[in-house]
């Protein structure tokens, strides 16, 4: 299968065109090509949520490593996804499935991940997500029903069931896995990753933007771990919670400075 | 063309919109992140810091310097333009002119101009990847190209977006608290004490504005006011944190409008979202403008389209009796001025602002020609006016 030919694929199973989920299971590079539409799309996922990375701010080397190790995972998911749907196939509707074939369609139902990357458009992150979610699962139906010959009533239990089964596994046996991914992505970011609702309520009254006039250029700074000041300067959060007494006693018109602890403002 | 084409053109333009939209994103969060290191940028305070080059000593005290150049300065107002700039610096004619005015009406305030939707406050066509293609924008915008200015609304526009989103919003609101804090200070505004600082936000600076609020009330230990002209604002929970919000909207605004659509935080039925306890707690006040549109011919700045028949009364009775309010406040504030305003050349009057057309409508008691121009800075300078009275800045009329 030529690289065009493997595009023209992918484009079909995101037109839901049942000939595409036939094609993946039939040519000889079609498991190449799911592995291949997994990583992608998992890597693009991992663009659309580098919010995280962003906001507890990871290097850039460490934040694309990070991305990669983020794909990993997420694909290893998908490995997991599909032993279970392979196994409700096999359990529940008694299908003689070959691993390969579920392999396969699921992988190339991981092609609408290819744009999950536009989770990161601002206002509507969350909608896209959700879009993509259900296209996602749609195409993973078809391919499933393709691949096995069940009813769609049939693949989608199995794929439901086996998307229900790995939640179930990896919120018991799986926790030792979780938190092995999470020591990982913490070692791989370098930093502590908090999430998103600790960071911004601890946003108000902590680092800033601090700037510096210089001669000719005003020489911005990244945010630090310093509190706000309305005078440019920029003194560690300790030293400055401490002498803002001192500075209000010693306030004077060519050094006026306002250096205000946050809690005792709101 | 047949409908295949159609289809294929539509699904390339939400495909371009989503991909600007993707990259809006990234300058906040690469400030954020500290990617940007300590890279040199242009600012947009060029008299700033042309004052802080011109005398070496003056470098170490910036603030006593320029607070004795404004110190009968009692009110700082932050004009955020709107999502059709490429800079801190106005070049749309009718923002120069309604800048111009504001300030030649009250002498008092101490204006400050920013770019908005950059929270490293870089012109478009400043020092970025991109500069080259907004210059090119800009400089078709000017010559009269449409796209060209199209471009640069959709640019800014998902910079709102970015500063309305849940996730990147704290980021990017804080980025613009920052800027706007560095504005005040080049412009010498005494952080010491309780001077009053509003932010006067047009289209996409509305929620630019909203967006700062709480993060400048924790730096400045007080809220600020914004007043919003025909503001594209979300539900955004920093409504909560402003001591005042005046929404002025023209009935013909649809963009302005777009934030009551696409928000349900806006929505009247979402009784708990932040915008509708604003509005309960009397924070917010909405202010009709007429039938007036958000920008060009009928805009809220155009100065050649007259009030009509329709909204003559309405807009005629409005204004006499805030003109009668402004004079009234601002002879006050005028005396007080003079009297405490010792050897400083000659002070500013605010009373100025009253023009003679006014006047002479209220000797005539006949409603008198109004551009849209005229009601919406009659009306700022109403919500200005009406703050200071509040706080005690300028006594009230009793």
């Amino acid at each position: 299968m030529t690289l065009p030919e493997a595009i023209g694929l992918v484009g079909r199973s995101l037109r839901l065109d049942p000939s595409a989920f036939e094609v993946i299971q039939t040519s000889p590079r079609g498991l190449t090509v799911a592995l291949v539409v997994v990583l992608l799309g998992t890597l693009s996922e991992a663009i659309g949520q580098s919010i995280m990375l962003f906001a507890n701010r990871v290097r850039p080397r460490r934040f694309v490593l990070s991305l990669l190790l983020s794909s990993g995972i997420q694909a290893f998911g998908m490995v997991f996804w599909t032993a279970s749907v392979w196994w409700v196939a096999g359990r529940v509707f008694g299908v003689d499935a070959n691993l390969r074939q579920v392999t396969r369609a699921v992988g190339l139902g991981y092609s609408p991940y290819l744009f999950s990357f536009f989770i990161l458009v601002p206002f509507f992150g969350a909608f896209i997500n959700g879009l993509l979610s259900l296209w996602r699962l749609l195409v993973v139906v078809l391919a499933v029903d393709v691949a096995l010959d069940l009813s769609v009533r049939q693949a989608l239990l199995s794929s439901g069931l086996g998307w229900l089964l790995l939640q179930v596994v990896k919120s018991t046996i799986g926790r030792p896995v979780i938190s092995l991914t999470r020591v990982m992505r913490r070692w791989v970011a370098g930093v502590e990753l908090s999430n998103l609702n600790e960071l911004f309520k601890a946003l108000q009254g902590s680092p800033s933007q601090t700037v510096t006039k210089t001669s000719t250029k005003t020489v911005t700074t990244s945010p630090t771990t310093s509190p706000i000041t309305t005078d440019g300067s920029q003194q560690p959060q300790s030293q400055a919670l401490q002498s803002d007494t001192r500075q209000k006693d010693a306030m004077q018109p060519d050094t006026v400075q306002k250096d205000i602890p946050q809690k005792d403002k709101v | 063309m047949n409908l295949l084409d159609v289809w294929t053109i539509l699904v390339g333009l939400v495909l371009a919109l989503l991909v600007m939209g993707t990259l809006a994103p990234f300058e906040a969060l690469e400030w954020w992140a500290g990617w940007y290191g300590s890279r040199t940028e242009d600012t947009d305070t060029e008299d700033t810091d042309t004052e802080d080059t011109t005398d070496a000593s003056a470098a170490t005290q910036p603030i006593a310097r320029v607070s004795e150049q404004h110190d009968h300065s009692r009110h700082f107002v932050v004009f955020l333009s709107g999502i059709h700039s490429v800079s801190g610096e106005s070049y749309a004619a009718r923002e120069i002119a309604f800048l111009e005015a504001l300030k030649a009406r009250l002498p008092h305030i101490t204006l400050v101009e920013l770019f908005p939707y950059s929270v490293t406050n870089r012109a478009l066509t400043g020092q970025r990847q991109f500069a080259r293609v907004w210059r090119w924008a800009l400089n078709n915008k000017v010559s009269g190209n449409g796209l060209a200015g199209f471009l640069i609304n959709l640019r800014n526009l998902w910079q709102v977006a970015v500063s309305a989103d849940r996730r990147y919003g704290p980021i990017y609101n804080r980025g613009s608290a920052d800027m706007i804090l560095k504005g005040l200070r080049a412009k010498g505004y005494p952080f010491a004490g309780d001077t009053p600082v509003t932010l006067i936000g047009y289209s996409g600076g509305g929620q630019i504005a909203v967006g700062a609020a709480p993060y400048l009330r924790d730096a400045l230990g007080q809220p600020v006011q914004v007043i919003s002209l025909g503001g594209v604002i979300s539900a955004d929970p920093g409504a909560l944190a402003l001591r005042k919000l005046y929404h002025l909207y023209g009935t013909r605004d649809a963009v302005q409008r777009l934030g009551n659509i696409m928000c349900p935080g806006r929505w009247a039925v979402v009784a708990l979202s932040p915008w509708n306890q604003a509005k309960r707690s009397g924070i917010i006040r909405l202010i009709r403008m007429g039938s007036m549109d958000h920008t060009g011919v009928d805009g809220y700045l155009d100065a050649d389209t007259f009030v009509g028949q329709d909204d003559a009364t309405q807009l005629y009775q409005r204004v006499i009796s805030r003109n009668t309010i402004n004079r009234n406040v601002n002879n006050q504030s005028a005396s007080i001025q003079n009297t405490s305003v010792q050897n400083s050349g000659s002070p500013a009057t605010a009373s100025q602002g009253v023009n003679s057309q006014d006047v002479s409508a209220s000797s005539s008691n006949q409603p008198p020609k109004l551009s849209y121009l005229d009601v919406t800075l009659d009306t700022i300078s109403t919500c200005l006016t009406d703050i200071e009275s509040s706080l005690g800045a300028v006594p009230s009329p009793s």
